[in-house]
């Protein structure tokens, strides 16, 4: 029966990925509309996938409110907001559309979600320092290269006019050093994950069943 | 769609199974030493001993996009790290920023606790999910990890710049970072805020370590292989390019 457990999913892993691999890759009518069929449940099973967050994120926060502690007030915050939001957006009242483009739901997310995150991605700039200053703090060779050229780099951008030699510098950097860099970790990206695929494919590794 | 990716697969099918061979018969060498799964154990441990949990993250995306392939490999981390933690009474805290994976972590780390006989010591909040879009995925793990005593930070899997945040917020509360990823935009932030960064492809390669069958071992081999080939391949076209 452990057996059966096992080698049950493994198979129909196995089977679907390669129909669906085929069906990308190939052009046979029958094995195409299967292919079509299974990537349109994962679509639905992925739906699905949303409600069953909503769930985990009341349980999580319903049990941190239930226990107390200092940080009880957030979870009750976040857990307020996502039924406001939820009671305005699910009905669909008079005329007016339901869901995301529900006017009120619309409001909420242009001047309370857009801000926010707005903001967060301007903290980005000062945590790009911090994480600079540490990183020259390990003095290391690593440590000084970076230091160097982003120096390069930015006086390259700002100094057009006094220094413009470093403008041509910081093109080169950018240009020959970086890329080539940034290519060779998409190759090898590129290398792993369709070794990665090759491994499920194959049912070596299985993280949906024992 | 271009048949590049296919016919890399059926490329590297034939040198996988060549290579399967020569590691069964002990001609494949040693895999180079990995410090992040050095570290993994001694993070375990000290949860274990302390009862404070290790915060580990699957990334941002979920399974069926394009980072598929960056998920499963963090999947695939958390199923070894949930072994260890089952194991050592350890506890883990594991946030997801895509629904559709987390089913996928409860099941992993349910079995992990089936396996080890300890069923009842599975709890499924153990994995959270915090939000569908990055920033605000990586505004609630950031308060994750301030607020909440960790022994470690375990994140494997897709980000983008908003792992920024996170990083940024573990270096700051001082705990032990593991950090894979495989956009070169983020690497620069995974190198400046990670005790042990795994740097693209390494990530990839963590199952492998951990399992160490051949046949994983095989695939490492393999990838190897198609790397030399790509490096070959680009200095003849560049010769052919000069001559012409």
């Amino acid at each position: 029966m452990a057996a059966l457990k096992r080698i049950v999913p493994t198979a129909i892993a196995i089977a679907v990925g390669l129909l669906v691999l085929v069906a990308v890759f190939g052009s046979i009518p029958l094995i195409d509309a299967v292919g079509t069929y299974l990537i349109d449940t994962a679509v639905i099973i992925a739906a699905f996938a949303f409600f069953l967050g909503l769930l985990n994120v009341l349980r999580v926060h319903g049990r941190k409110i239930r226990e107390g502690g200092a940080n009880r007030l957030y979870s009750f915050v976040l857990l307020a907001a996502l039924l406001l939001v939820l009671a305005l957006g699910l009905p669909s009242l008079g005329d007016q559309p339901s869901g995301p483009a529900q006017p009120a739901v619309e409001w909420i997310f242009q001047n309370i979600q857009l801000p926010v995150q707005a903001a967060l991605s301007a903290l980005l700039v000062f945590l790009m320092v911090t994480a600079g200053y540490r990183l020259v703090s390990h003095r290391n060779l690593e440590s000084v290269v970076m230091l160097v050229v982003a120096v390069l780099v930015l006086l390259g951008q700002v100094a057009v006019g006094l220094v413009p030699a470093l403008v041509g510098v910081k093109d080169w950097i950018l240009d020959v050093p970086t890329l080539a860099g940034v290519r060779g970790i998409l190759l090898g990206v590129a290398l792993g994950a369709v070794l990665t695929g090759l491994r499920l494919l194959l049912g070596v590794e299985r993280p949906y069943s024992d | 769609m271009e048949p590049i990716g296919l016919v890399l697969l059926l490329l590297l099918l034939p040198a996988l199974l060549f290579l399967v061979f020569r590691v069964r018969e002990g001609k494949a060498g040693e895999l180079r030493r990995l410090p992040a799964m050095e570290e993994l154990p001694r993070s375990v441990g000290d949860s274990a001993e302390t009862n404070d949990p290790i915060h580990v993250s699957v990334g941002v995306a979920g399974v069926g996009g394009a980072a598929t392939a960056e998920t499963w490999a963090g999947l695939a981390l958390l199923s070894e790290l949930a072994d260890q933690a089952a194991a050592s009474d350890a506890p883990l805290i594991v946030t997801v920023g895509d629904p559709t994976v987390l089913p996928l972590a409860q099941d992993i780390l349910r079995r992990a606790y089936a396996r080890r006989g300890r069923l009842n010591g599975y709890d499924s909040t153990q994995v959270r999910f915090i939000a569908p879009v990055p920033l605000a995925y990586a505004a609630g793990v950031t308060g994750l990890l301030q607020r909440q005593p960790l022994r470690g930070n375990v994140m494997i899997g897709a980000f983008g710049d908003e792992y920024l945040l996170m990083g940024e917020a573990g270096a700051r509360v001082g705990m032990p970072q593991i950090v894979g990823a495989a956009d070169p935009r983020t690497l620069p932030f995974v190198y400046a805020t990670a005790d042990e960064p795994l740097i693209g492809e390494e990530m990839f390669a963590l199952s492998s370590y951990a399992g160490r069958k051949p046949i994983q071992v095989a695939s490492l081999l393999a990838e190897d292989w198609a790397r030399w080939a790509v490096v070959a391949g680009i200095i003849v076209v560049a010769i052919l390019k000069i001559l012409t």
